[in-house]
């Protein structure tokens, strides 16, 4: 069974917290950005731009960069035109990034999305909490 | 300890800030938040916005999304008749890695900081001292408008002169300079 636990996102510097997930001490959204292919880069960069700014929480980013998903409640996904990041809002906790990957492969992550919430809201009803880990 | 691949050259704060990217971010959320407030406030749907505007519906939904690179010239078009000035505002980055990495912030809230200059500026006008209680009399310009009050209630005036003062010096303290 998978250890979940959460790092702060390093583009986060604001009042409203939006932390990475790791999976068995693999933090995803580095795997997501070190697997990703160099043409995708300025995409990903988008990406971390719309996390600054949802951590500071000063304005929202424009609706088509984030969608809440259908069927998973507290779920939404960042959108760039080759690219989702699926993120989860966790009580207590707040924006937590769960996976990354190609629009193409977008039902998959979502399916995987689905299973980690429930392997994540089992781990806090058994421990009471999620480890907050630093660099 | 956390793992993680390390293939390629990883994306950090510093050159986030420093990618045009991240500032063209900054640009389309602005007008996705001007256009959706004027939205809101007129009670307005993309297509009536658009045929209000003189714009395409096309374009609307551009901004709304996020996902349009935008000319200048329909860009302050956009602005200008939604009733805005489209102010262009350039800093040194240094400034702004520096802002960062000292934990200042790096948006500017332009709206904050004129309120914070007219505070200055009336600070400036009234040639504000903090007052003492224990001052027989204390003087500020304002009083003299109000001469019968200030003889009657001069203790009370005095309490408020301090509490006006200190309530000023606590909202101009934190981090402002007149440099934007």
């Amino acid at each position: 069974m998978s250890k979940f636990a959460l790092k702060l996102n390093q583009f986060a510097k604001g009042a409203v917290k939006v932390y990475n997930l790791l999976i068995d001490d693999i933090d995803q959204f580095d795997y997501f950005e070190d697997n990703l292919e160099e043409k995708y880069n300025p995409q990903f960069v988008s990406f971390a731009a719309t996390i600054s700014q949802m951590s500071e929480n000063k304005k929202p980013p424009p609706r088509g960069k984030r969608r809440k998903l259908k069927g998973i409640e507290n779920a939404a996904e960042m959108r760039s035109r080759d690219l989702r990041l699926y993120y989860l809002v966790i009580e207590e906790y707040g924006y937590t990034i769960c996976l990354g990957g190609l629009k193409k492969n977008q039902k998959k992550d979502i399916r995987r999305l689905k299973s980690l919430k429930k392997e994540l809201e089992n781990q806090i009803k058994k421990d009471g909490k999620i480890e907050i880990k630093e660099d | 300890m956390v793992k993680s691949k390390s293939k390629k050259t990883k994306l950090t704060r510093e050159s986030l800030l420093q990618s045009p990217e991240f500032w063209i971010e900054n640009i389309k959320t602005e007008l996705f938040n001007m256009v959706q407030e004027y939205m809101d406030e007129n009670n307005l749907k993309r297509k009536e916005l658009a045929a209000e505007l003189g714009f395409t519906k096309g374009y609307i939904s551009q901004v709304l999304n996020g996902d349009s690179d935008h000319r200048i010239s329909k860009l302050v078009a956009l602005a200008t008749s939604l009733g805005k000035a489209p102010y262009f505002y350039l800093k040194d980055i240094e400034k702004v890695l520096q802002a960062d990495a000292d934990e200042k912030g790096i948006y500017i809230d332009f709206e904050e900081l004129e309120a914070k200059a007219k505070r200055c500026d009336l600070i400036d006008t009234l040639n504000y001292t903090k007052p003492n209680l224990n001052e027989e009399k204390i003087n500020r310009p304002w009083m003299s408008a109000f001469p019968s009050a200030v003889h009657e209630f001069d203790f009370s005036i005095k309490e408020l002169a301090v509490q006006d003062f200190e309530e000023l010096e606590k909202d101009l303290k934190p981090n402002f300079t007149h440099e934007a």
